[in-house]
């Protein structure tokens, strides 16, 4: 299987850990993530996530601040599995 | 006449007739119009701040919002017209049913949510065209719509839904 530079195989497999950055506390409330927080760009249809593979919870805010070109409201990071997002095959 | 402080609330005025001599018959009829009274200047005040508080989340979104990327990924700003629209339904809503939760979305629209668990949930689409677009999940169930906002918060078969859930 190809591997990426950063060590991540090139295929997303269906149990891999994947973050989307939240930059709007109206995104999301006490129960869950809402849903328009994961709606496509209209521009491409695509939603942005991060792989972050073994990184740990407490340091994907940065790294998804540096993801959103130094923007310094990231305001969470949920993280799921990949099979979730992509839904039933 | 047992009236005391208790019996007229939120600055309910006790009317003059409320101190004169009347039958225990008239004077329970009293009490019960001056209760449902009350109850019912508490409740329409507590929706009016309802709503202003929806209204008031709904433009510290927009100014949130207000300028391009502002969720880093190139999202559109909050368009005028689609804070003019959840406005316009927020203050037509039924009093009676729970206001939604607002969310902004990438293409300049609001979301308008009503979440009852991560399974149970209808969202509604408002952005600057009077077209809204609905989807709904309950449980295995799920669906979506299109609508036009023609002044009603939403048509039959959106309430429908709307109101299964």
């Amino acid at each position: 299987m190809t591997k990426l530079d950063s060590g991540l195989s090139e295929d997303v497999a269906d149990d891999e850990s994947l973050a989307r950055f939240l930059f709007h506390s109206n995104q999301y409330n006490a129960k869950m993530v809402k849903p328009a927080a994961f709606l496509p760009h209209p521009r491409d249809y695509e939603t942005s996530v991060s792989r972050h593979g073994a990184t740990p919870l407490d340091a994907l805010e940065g790294l998804g601040r540096l993801a959103a070109g130094g923007c310094t409201h990231c305001m969470g990071q949920p993280s799921f599995v990949h099979r979730l997002l992509r839904g039933p095959r | 006449m047992n009236f005391n402080a208790s019996t007229f609330h939120l600055g309910v005025p006790r009317p003059r007739w409320a101190d004169t001599a009347v039958s225990p018959e008239a004077d329970a009829v009293l009490r019960t119009t001056l209760k449902v009274w009350a109850e019912s200047f508490e409740r329409s005040e507590s929706i009016s701040r309802r709503r202003s508080r929806a209204i008031s989340d709904l433009r510290g979104m927009a100014v949130g919002c207000r300028s391009e990327n502002w969720d880093g990924n190139g999202a559109e700003a909050i368009s005028a017209q689609a804070v003019a629209h959840v406005e316009r339904l927020i203050s037509l809503w039924p009093a009676a049913l729970p206001l939604p939760e607002l969310a902004p979305e990438p293409d300049g629209s609001i979301s308008l949510d009503w979440i009852t668990s991560r399974y149970r949930l209808f969202s509604v689409s408002v952005g600057r065209s009077d077209r809204i677009t609905y989807a709904w999940l309950n449980g295995t169930d799920r669906g979506h719509g299109v609508e036009f906002f023609d002044g009603e918060p939403f048509r039959e078969e959106c309430w429908t839904v709307w109101g299964k859930l």
